[in-house]
């Protein structure tokens, strides 16, 4: 069954650049902290919460507040320098923009790829690129290379290719923002029946509306420590007060 | 650590039953770098006839060796210089080329280091072409001792992988080691029995084998051109592959998982 369990999970990254100073910073993003004179940027602090089949959790908080990174986590890309993260399930993510895509390779090509890199076979991953291409809805793009695509193509390419595999936990972050009205909804529709197969969902959002309309818990990140987790109604609002 | 050298050992496994996947990658990779040229791969085979003709022209001048023969020499050895070279000089990008894969999805890493070296073998095929015309052109007579050169590109391979463990791993931390190594082997080319043959440097010869690629092209290239079996560049080829094995694979287990931090 699948299933997300994090339990004290923090996570630093090393910094290579000489010229920040250890500290607070004013601005957005983590604090930039030292440890025996080597600076991290202290991205999570002690995340611990429990997600079970049928959960749609929205990571909020301000720019560089660690849902990213909490993010790459889950699908497994960082492993957390201190705590656990248990992920059962086949992982869909969708985590940058052109993740996982060769530019300059046709849509179809791309489609192609990803059917191997979701472990199928070539005869299996050809045929299923009718069917993306096909909720993607490119037209004729499909056949040019991805390099011609505005970003809102590449999104629903991508999209199309994330949630193709029938994944059990699907990670996204901040993915709504590119593409059109008429994509939003038919995009909201697929992850809500993914969900409704007992699946669980993760994504990282700005916009209010969305995660209100989308999601049934919230989590609020401030500068990579927990502020609240919690139904998505009242942690929102906190959020949108504060 | 057993954790970690299990772990590193599973990346290496599941990478390799992804073959349709760096195959295909690989193939991509070529086509991309002569995309919209009139002669495609062609070029591979084109640049490494001029390249070997050249070489054949200035350094058969001061060979004591007949024409027929060093060509053959220049032509064979460079393949398996080429290969070698393009091992430790890609293997350096292996990482830090795919980033956006390696921060975007989870795949065993490993899935770009054989395709790096799937490239490296197209390349090798490509260049092939050349070597085969020049033995034909040149008369060379092949026997059955040729077939042994197979078995030396099997090491080849074997190292190129243990190279982009170790190179990789360790360039994609120090992005500085990169252009130290190009340095090296640009270096390394001239000091390698390539282009002159070792009777030919007197004084030095006894350096000479200090330089392990001196084995690795000897491995490949006596078979086909003398016909001889060289037991003692096997033996000491066997002995880099072991060391390889072993550094390599302890740089790869014990720093896997910060790779993605340091892209």
């Amino acid at each position: 069954m699948p299933h997300i369990r994090l339990s004290d999970v923090s996570f630093r990254y090393p910094v290579y650049s000489a010229t920040v100073a250890a500290g607070e910073g004013a601005g957005a993003g983590a604090a930039i902290t030292a440890v025996k004179g080597r600076r991290y940027v202290q991205a999570l602090h002690d995340v611990s919460f429990e997600l079970r089949q049928g959960d749609r959790l929205a990571l909020i908080g301000r720019n560089g507040s660690g849902k990213s990174t909490l993010l790459r986590i889950l699908a497994g890309i960082y492993d957390p320098a201190e705590g656990e993260a248990e992920v059962e399930g086949r992982i869909g993510a969708l985590l940058d923009i052109g993740a996982g895509m060769r530019v300059e390779a046709t849509g179809e090509r791309n489609i192609y790829l990803r059917g191997l890199i979701d472990g199928l076979g070539p005869k299996a991953a050809q045929a299923r690129i009718p069917e993306i291409a096909a909720f993607a809805d490119l037209g004729d793009y499909i056949r040019l290379p991805v390099r011609s695509y505005s970003d809102g193509m590449i999104m629903r390419l991508n999209f199309a290719l994330a949630t193709a595999s029938q994944p059990e936990v699907l990670l996204l972050d901040e993915w709504i923002g590119a593409g059109d009205k008429a994509f939003a909804l038919k995009a909201h529709a697929r992850m809500q029946s993914l969900v409704d197969q007992a699946g669980v969902m993760v994504l990282a959002s700005h916009n209010p509306d969305f995660v209100r309309l989308t999601c049934n818990k919230a989590l609020w990140l401030d500068r990579g420590h927990m502020r609240a987790f919690g139904p998505v109604g009242a942690i929102l609002d906190a959020y949108l007060a504060a | 650590m057993i954790r970690n050298t299990v772990a590193a050992l599973a990346d290496l496994g599941e990478g390799l039953r992804r073959w349709p996947l760096w195959l295909a990658l690989a193939g991509d990779d070529m086509r991309q770098r002569y995309r919209r040229t009139v002669f495609g791969l062609l070029w591979i085979t084109i640049s490494y006839a001029a390249f070997v003709g050249a070489l054949t022209l200035v350094f058969g001048q001061l060979s004591p060796e007949p024409l027929s023969w060093f060509v053959v020499y220049v032509a064979v050895g460079f393949l398996a210089w080429q290969f070698i070279n393009a091992s430790v000089v890609d293997g350096c990008q292996v990482f830090v080329n795919s980033e956006n894969w390696l921060t975007g999805m989870r795949l065993p890493h490993s899935v770009f280091i054989f395709q790096s070296v799937a490239r490296e073998c197209l390349v090798l095929g490509y260049s092939a072409l050349v070597a085969l015309a020049v033995m034909l052109m040149a008369g060379h007579a092949l026997t059955p001792m040729a077939l042994m050169a197979l078995p030396a590109l099997a090491a080849f391979i074997v190292n190129a992988v243990f190279a982009h463990m170790l190179f990789g791993v360790a360039a994609t931390r120090f992005r500085d080691l990169s252009q130290v190594i190009q340095a090296v082997m640009r270096v390394l080319f001239f000091l390698t029995p390539l282009v002159w043959t070792a009777e030919q440097v007197g004084g030095l010869r006894g350096w000479l084998w200090w330089n392990p690629f001196t084995y690795f092209v000897d491995i490949f290239r006596a078979p086909i051109v003398d016909g001889v079996f060289p037991a003692h560049s096997w033996a000491v080829v066997a002995a880099i592959t072991a060391g390889m094995a072993v550094v390599s694979l302890t740089v790869f287990t014990a720093f896997r998982r910060r790779l993605t931090l340091w892209l």
